[in-house]
């Protein structure tokens, strides 16, 4: 009886220390990403490079709402498929040239017959041809770990192990070449806080607003 | 005949069931512009002594509807109404309707892909002053294109006749209907985004053909003696005669655009023409505050 009292003893040790592991060892990386002029960039896309990727099938949707899709800017794991149902009472038509992925959807309302399967990095440029104002991007990242900023341009990675990691930042409208958008990064036992320093173009996107009607068109 | 015209489109804009079939009845149209305009030359009078200036509140709608024939080609049906009211010539206030046709199509799928625009418009203006009432019609054809989201071009051709009636003979052998007029104009469009919510437009534009002008008792003889009068008549708002005559005129504007949503905007224009028949001159510039919506 006494041994079996040590062993159980041990056992519940060791799963004590184990629990305490895992708190210990994962951490959160809280992001906070701005423009020249300091301030919130939101629609950036953070995420952590990885050598080990777990796989997570997810379900995403870009809706089309007023004319517009919404999100602007969504980040998706390699590998996962977006579908685009269209909640206008009018039709849409959306396509994309970009290299990462080129697709159309022909005109269509309601939900499309099968949702799109993004299976290479990279940035993919979508609109729609029939309303010349609406716009925007998916980015195919290679990383289980990852997010897009807020209004605030804040978000926060979760469950990140104890290590070194590099960091990288992406936005649709990223002005030049000369900016920091990669950081290394060592993840300890507490949250750990990165920022970014962004420099982007002015505009998101092209004119939307009714245009004086002398030119009479719609 | 336009009254016919006018019914009729609302039947069929009010009446077809969209389709769940590659080409149906879309989206509708439904805007609205209210406009307070300064114009320096409201007669297009040649002779500075005889300008009248004065200013114009205007607002208009128009209702209709997009029939989309494939994924690069669509028309538009809708129905304007429009209401102008003058602070002083309050003889030259009228109430318009009328109907307008547009065809445009898209060379292709992508935003930098060039597209080509064709308008019909046909309306009725009925002005206070009786005299002035008439039908006007305007044929157009437009090209244009993205060349980035900043920058956009468009080159718009367009062919506009008047139809009105004839007044008193006041000059034997010349007709007494001035308001029946036709005339060509072409314009280039420049639109630019200088941030998200501005937008600047440029436009200039050649007219030619028919210009309508009204002048005092006084003027009558020198534009009789100098000029060739196609037709002349009466006038009852600017108190001598209403005349037209063969003139070509430059025309050139800016506008400012100011996003105030996705669906509103305010615009500050100011629009002139330089013009020139075989001798006078005639010029005049207006300065306009618009308030757009569409939805």
């Amino acid at each position: 009886m006494f041994i079996h009292f040590k062993t159980n003893t041990l056992r519940l040790g060791i799963v004590i220390l184990a629990l305490n592991a895992n708190v210990i060892l994962a951490s959160d990386l809280k992001i906070s990403v701005v423009d020249e002029k300091e301030q919130p960039l939101p629609w950036t896309v953070v995420y952590v490079k990885q050598n080990k990727v777990l796989n997570q099938k997810k379900q995403i949707i870009v809706d089309q709402v007023d004319k517009e899709f919404t999100p602007y800017v969504t980040a998706i794991q390699k590998g996962n498929a977006i579908n685009f149902p269209n909640n206008d009472n009018i039709r849409h038509q959306v396509y994309s040239f970009s290299k990462a992925k080129q697709f159309e959807i022909p005109l269509y309302s309601g939900n499309p017959l099968r949702p799109v399967t993004f299976d290479k990095t990279g940035v993919i440029a979508m609109a729609c041809n029939i309303h010349d104002w609406m716009s925007a991007y998916v980015y195919v990242v290679d990383s289980d770990k990852f997010i897009v900023t807020n209004e605030q341009g804040k978000g926060v990675i979760s469950g990140l192990n104890a290590g070194e990691y590099q960091v990288l930042a992406w936005h649709p409208k990223l002005k030049g070449e000369s900016v920091d958008t990669t950081q290394s990064i060592n993840i300890g036992a507490l949250d750990t806080q990165i920022k970014f320093a962004l420099e982007k173009k002015t505009l998101l996107k092209s004119w939307r607003a009714p245009k004086n009607n002398r030119r009479r068109g719609y | 005949m336009l009254n016919n015209s006018f019914y009729l489109c609302v039947f069929i804009l009010l009446s077809l069931p969209t389709q769940a079939n590659n080409s149906q009845w879309v989206e509708w149209i439904a805007a609205a512009q209210v406009s307070v305009t300064n114009i320096d030359n409201l007669n297009i009078s040649a002779f500075n002594n005889d300008k009248v200036a004065d200013n114009r509140l205007a607002i208009s709608t128009s209702f209709g509807r997009f029939y989309q024939i494939s994924s690069t080609s669509r028309f538009h049906l809708a129905l304007d109404l429009s209401t102008d009211k003058h602070r002083d010539t309050e003889l030259l206030d009228e109430t318009a309707y009328g109907i307008n046709i547009g065809f445009r199509h898209k060379f292709g799928v992508g935003f930098k892909v060039p597209y080509m625009q064709i308008g019909l418009n046909s309306t009725s203006h009925d002005v206070k002053a009786d005299s002035w009432s008439r039908n006007i019609s305007n044929a157009s054809f437009e090209l244009g294109q993205h060349f980035s989201e900043r920058l956009s071009l468009a080159a718009k051709l367009n062919y506009s006749s008047s139809n009105g009636s004839s007044g008193p003979i006041v000059i034997e052998d010349i007709s007494g209907n001035p308001f029946d007029q036709n005339h060509w104009q072409a314009t280039v469009y420049v639109d630019y985004m200088l941030e998200q919510n501005w937008l600047l437009t440029l436009n200039l534009g050649y007219r030619d053909g028919d210009i309508l002008s009204a002048c005092d008792k006084n003027n009558v003889d020198i534009v009789w003696e100098k000029e060739n009068i196609t037709a002349i008549t009466k006038d009852d708002i600017f108190g001598g005669c209403v005349y037209s005559l063969k003139a070509s005129a430059v025309m050139y504007g800016a506008n400012i655009s100011y996003a105030l949503s996705n669906h509103t905007a305010l615009d500050l224009a100011i629009n002139a023409y330089s013009g020139q028949a075989d001798v006078l001159d005639y010029k005049g510039k207006n300065l306009m505050l618009v308030f757009n919506y569409s939805y």
